[in-house]
Formats: C-alpha cells, sequence, structure tokens
C-alpha cells in the first residue's frame, strides 16, 4: 500500500529522491497508476511526483525541447512539428491529454506509447539524470537498450531537431478517439531531386516496444517513391514487428493493420513531399 | 501501518476548501466522499468513460486519474458549479429541454467537458463538439440528442450574448 507521496518542486530534487530511493515508484500524469492505486494494485510504499517538478515546458531553441511532464495537449498546438501536433491529437480524448504526458507515453509500454514512433521518425533524443549526473542519447538507442531509464535515474526530457524532410503519421485503433492503439506508424521523407535521399519508418504501439524498420528505410531510401517503392517498404516494415496479442487486438489483426498502416504514413509524407 | 493524511486546499466552485487526504486519493473520490458533491460520477475510474469530468483551472480533467494534490491552490468547477435547478445553466437548460439525458449518468460529464468546449469556442461545428465530448461515453447511445443540445446551448448562448450587448 502506498504510504506517501512526495512532490518535488524543482528537477533537481526529483533527480535526487529518485535517484537516493530506486526502489519508489515514479509517476507522472498518473493516466496508467492512478486507476492501479484506486484499486489497491499499486505495489509501492513511496510513490514520487513529477507534477511539480517544473519539467513540464516546451522550449525552442534550434531543437524543439519537450519536459518530461508536458501534457500532450500542449504538443497538439505545436505548429512546427505537425508529425507531433497530429500524433498527439490521435491519442485518447480531449480531458485525458490534459493530464496524460510525453514522458509518460514514452515510458508507459504496450500497448500504449503511440507518440513514440513519431519521435523516432523525427530523431529525436532523451536527457535522463541520476546520481552520476545527466546523459543525453537518441531514443532510438535507448529502445534498442531495452529501457530509456534504468532504475534510480529520471527521463527529464525529449529534444527533437528541427524536421528535415515531409512526414506522415497513422494510428490505428478500434474507435476513431479515446481507444488504446492496435499500432501507430510514423514516416519521414527527404526528397532530393527524384529519389528519397532519406527515410524514417517507425511503428509502435505493435508489441513490446516502438522499432525503426531498417529495412524498410533502405528500401526507400534511393528509390524514386514509386508504388513498387512502397510495395516494398510496407513488406519490410511489416516483417520489422512482432505483434502482441492482447485485450486491444489479436496479432494478426495487429499484422495486418500494421500492412495498412505503414502504407498510409508513407502515402501521407510522399504526398505532403509532393511526389 | 496507516498511511498519513494530508491537508489539501483548493478552490471549488468558487468557494475555498480544506480536506484531509490519504496519498493518491482521487479528486474524483474526494468529491464525491468527502465534499459530498455527487454529480460528479464514479464510472471506470480509469479514465475510459468521462463520467468523472471536472474542470480544473477552465480545463476539462477525469478526475478519476487526478491525485487531490495535484489540484491544490487551483480551482475546480464540478456539475454543482455549473448551474442550480433553480437557475440552470444554458447547457442545462438545453439537456433537459430536448431530452439529452435518458439515463443521466454520463449527463454531468458531458455538460462539463461542452461548458468547457463553450468557453473557448462559442460557436462550435457538430465535429468540434464531438471531438471535445469523444472522451465521454453515453450507453445509452443518446450521442444524436446531446450533440444537439451542446447546438442549441451554444446558440442560447449567443443569442444572450447578442442581447445584452
Amino acid at each position: 500500500m502506498v504510504e506517501e507521496y512526495a512532490l518535488p518542486a524543482t528537477p533537481e530534487e526529483a533527480v535526487r529522491l529518485v535517484a537516493d530511493d530506486p526502489d519508489a515508484v515514479v509517476m507522472g500524469g498518473g493516466t496508467t497508476l492512478m486507476p492501479r492505486a484506486t484499486l489497491g494494485e499499486l505495489n509501492g510504499r513511496r510513490v514520487i511526483g513529477l507534477a511539480r517538478a517544473g519539467i513540464d515546458q516546451v522550449r525552442s531553441n534550434g531543437m524543439t525541447t519537450l519536459g518530461a511532464m508536458t501534457p500532450l495537449r500542449a504538443l497538439t498546438e505545436i505548429d512546427d512539428v505537425p508529425l507531433l501536433a497530429n500524433a498527439a491529437r490521435s491519442i485518447g480524448s480531449q480531458p485525458l491529454r490534459v493530464t496524460a504526458t510525453v514522458g509518460g507515453n514514452l515510458l508507459v509500454g504496450a500497448p500504449y506509447g503511440d507518440l513514440v514512433p513519431a519521435l523516432l521518425a523525427l530523431d529525436a533524443e532523451i536527457g535522463v539524470a541520476g546520481a552520476n549526473g545527466e546523459r543525453r542519447l537518441p531514443l532510438a538507442e535507448a529502445l534498442e537498450q531495452g529501457g530509456v531509464v534504468a532504475p534510480g535515474e529520471l527521463l527529464l526530457e525529449v529534444a527533437v531537431p528541427p524536421v528535415s524532410g515531409a512526414t506522415g503519421y497513422h494510428r490505428c485503433a478500434r474507435r476513431e478517439a479515446n481507444a488504446p492503439p492496435v499500432v501507430a506508424v510514423a514516416a519521414r521523407l527527404r526528397r532530393d531531386g527524384g529519389s528519397i535521399a532519406d527515410a524514417r519508418v517507425a511503428i509502435g504501439a505493435v508489441g513490446s516496444r516502438a522499432v525503426r524498420a531498417a529495412d524498410a528505410e533502405a528500401a526507400l531510401t534511393g528509390s524514386a517513391g514509386s508504388p513498387d517503392d512502397i510495395d516494398a517498404a510496407v513488406a519490410a516494415a511489416t516483417a520489422a514487428v512482432e505483434p502482441a496479442d492482447d485485450s486491444v487486438a489479436s496479432a494478426w489483426y495487429r499484422a495486418r493493420m500494421t500492412e495498412v498502416s505503414v502504407r498510409r504514413a508513407l502515402e501521407a509524407a510522399l504526398g505532403e513531399a509532393g511526389s | 501501518m496507516v498511511a498519513a493524511a494530508r491537508p489539501v486546499a483548493f478552490e471549488l466552485n468558487g468557494e475555498p476548501v480544506a480536506v484531509l487526504a490519504r496519498p493518491l486519493a482521487t479528486l474524483q473520490s474526494v468529491l464525491r466522499e468527502q465534499l459530498g458533491m455527487t454529480g460528479t460520477k464514479a464510472g471506470c475510474r480509469q479514465g475510459g468513460c468521462g463520467s468523472c469530468t471536472v474542470q480544473v483551472d477552465g480545463e476539462p480533467t477525469l478526475s478519476c486519474l487526478v491525485p487531490v494534490e495535484h489540484v491544490a491552490e487551483r480551482a475546480v468547477t464540478t456539475i454543482e458549479g455549473l448551474g442550480t435547478p433553480e437557475q440552470p445553466s444554458p447547457l442545462q437548460e438545453a439537456f433537459h429541454e430536448g431530452f439529452a439525458t435518458q439515463c443521466g449518468f454520463c449527463t454531468p460529464g458531458m455538460i462539463t467537458a461542452a461548458a468547457a468546449l463553450l468557453e473557448r469556442n462559442p460557436d462550435p461545428s457538430r465535429e468540434e463538439i464531438g471531438e471535445a465530448l469523444a472522451g465521454n461515453v453515453c450507453r445509452c447511445t443518446g450521442i444524436a440528442p446531446i450533440v444537439a443540445a451542446v447546438e442549441d446551448a451554444a446558440a442560447r448562448m449567443r443569442e444572450r450574448e447578442r442581447t445584452s450587448a
């Protein structure tokens, strides 16, 4: 049973509390932890909440830097990164987006995490702090290593570089709003003359973690983005995921919707690029 | 060991209130069980149904997901703060007259979310109303009269604004 809810008032205090008590439960907006607390199923003596830690701001200084506690609602208003705004707008409902946060969406795991492919497609970096100071690393690298933060560490921010190229996002869910994703796909394509010079295809909310589909990116890079090239990329991307079976969707349905969603995200990006 | 309760002070429907709350007590449970504000419903208690929607500093918020500590020194508005049986708000009038209520369980959340929408957008399209209410579930499937009532209320509010100007 939870005996204490600590609310640090600064980023430094939050980092220190988490570093000093690696067993504590760290809570962001609370959209997934609060229902468990209400049911008495949140195991942990102490919960450290980040609501007042002062890490909820969006800053633009070349990079677009999102504090880990930035509500998804604030992302829907970022005009110069439409991929982030589109992804955020597709998540939950307006009241949920007031409470749900960027860091929470990144850390919560399956079947959520619908923002993560957008962050991957944008080459986002994360800033993490712990007892040994701060470190910054590409989000893709952190996910490949199997975890964004280690015990005793705190995710402070996510930084997105200026967007190079055209982007597309497609999220499949069983209802248009207020439903967890079956799969979410983000694409970014940079054209140089007649061909695609650089491609990102990222898929989330489909298996245990979000992935970049390297083979699909390779199939697109150097291609003209023709219907055949899209077919090849869709096949490669679908092969890159291990769809989960859960209460949201079966693995079979997730695989089919991955195919559809990758195609739609790529078509949206190609449409924006003016193919 | 019993967790220690902590004092939390906030503004409720324009009046200051203070409660003693155990760690991670939801705003919803404090409103209903400690402050007697039972207009805010307890439905799914996991952020999925919208029946517990209140406004926090004017933003529609799911009170089942929010520890009461998070609203310290902030302003909370519940359905009770939007109007009374004697002096209903335009939304309450429109829901009542348009029979947008049926069983009534989702009504407080619908009206609280719709009130936040009309505050920032006095003339919303049907699509914008749908978006604003997408987090609120009506199991009577009375969505069409609910959307119509929000349109009706918006028209009443614009008319009152025009005639009082």
